[in-house]
């Protein structure tokens, strides 16, 4: 795992969860796990490099922000309201994210987010990790390269 | 004088922001139009008065790259202003977005970064009309 590329990782979600849904997190200084109630989003990218980028965010997390970003009550926000805004902040994060590895003369193609359901789940070792902290919430964040893929 | 906007986006949860945002920044609004995609997109603009295109770039279906091309091809829709609301980050694909006359927004926006875009093409203050 590399460190530098975790905290890049770590300062383009804290920076995304702020300025688009008014979730104010920091670094994770325990982890005591996500516990069972928890939502997963992949989005896919290729470019100079290509892979993955996985966040996994406490159902908690996932309801507050979906209400702010909504403006609505967090607890009106139907599941499909849910899944949308995992889909388009994980969208955000890898889009700010890349350019800052990449260089911002880099091409990156990035695919449809989409939410991981249960039994798949990825494998395999992490290049980066994120683990992010929210009023004793968590959220993860993996970043997976393809195998012949370096930074 | 109140404006037409539509709003190509393919998330929901993105297209409501962006209309709560319009709704919030003070400019004269007639009516929000909103599409899923690029298709949907001319789709709309062929049927409404549009004032006001903002648009993503990664759809399904006709990306908003695409869309932007064949406005421009099209007598009666090419001087529609458009903005891009995008997380493209690469410089080579913003300039060039930016060369067929788009004004570009970053994601995550702020309020104020929407607002002020909108009124410069637009050329539209609070309480026009």
């Amino acid at each position: 795992m590399d460190d530098r590329i975790s905290d890049i990782l770590t300062s383009a979600a804290i920076e995304t969860l702020e300025r688009l849904a008014f979730i104010f997190t920091s670094p994770a200084e325990e982890n005591n796990g996500l516990g069972s109630n928890f939502m997963s989003a992949r989005v896919s990218f290729d470019g100079p490099f290509s892979g993955r980028l996985i966040m996994k965010m406490s159902q908690v997390v996932v309801l507050e922000m979906t209400g702010n970003m909504l403006g609505i009550d967090e607890n009106e926000a139907t599941i499909e309201e849910q899944s949308d805004a995992m889909k388009e902040t994980i969208n955000i994060i890898c889009g700010n994210f890349l350019p800052i590895i990449g260089g911002n003369q880099a091409i990156f193609n990035i695919n449809a987010p989409q939410i991981i359901t249960e039994g798949n789940d990825e494998e395999g070792t992490a290049e980066a990790v994120a683990m992010l902290s929210f009023d004793e919430e968590l959220c993860e964040l993996y970043l997976f390269l393809d195998n012949d893929a370096s930074l | 004088m109140a404006i037409n906007i539509l709003i190509v986006e393919d998330s929901t949860v993105m297209r409501s922001m962006i209309s709560k945002t319009i709704h919030m920044s003070g400019i004269p609004i007639g009516e929000i139009y909103q599409a899923a995609n690029g298709q949907q997109g001319l789709e709309t603009l062929e049927e409404n008065w549009i004032d006001l295109v903002i648009a993503d770039i990664n759809m399904p279906v006709m990306n908003g790259e695409e869309m932007i091309d064949r406005m421009q091809d099209n007598l009666v829709t090419r001087d529609i202003p458009v903005v891009v609301i995008s997380t493209e980050g690469s410089q080579k694909r913003i300039d060039r977005l930016r060369e067929k006359g788009v004004t570009f927004v970053h994601k995550p926006f702020t309020p104020e970064a929407v607002r002020d875009t909108i009124k410069t093409v637009t050329g539209i203050g609070d309480g026009d009309g």
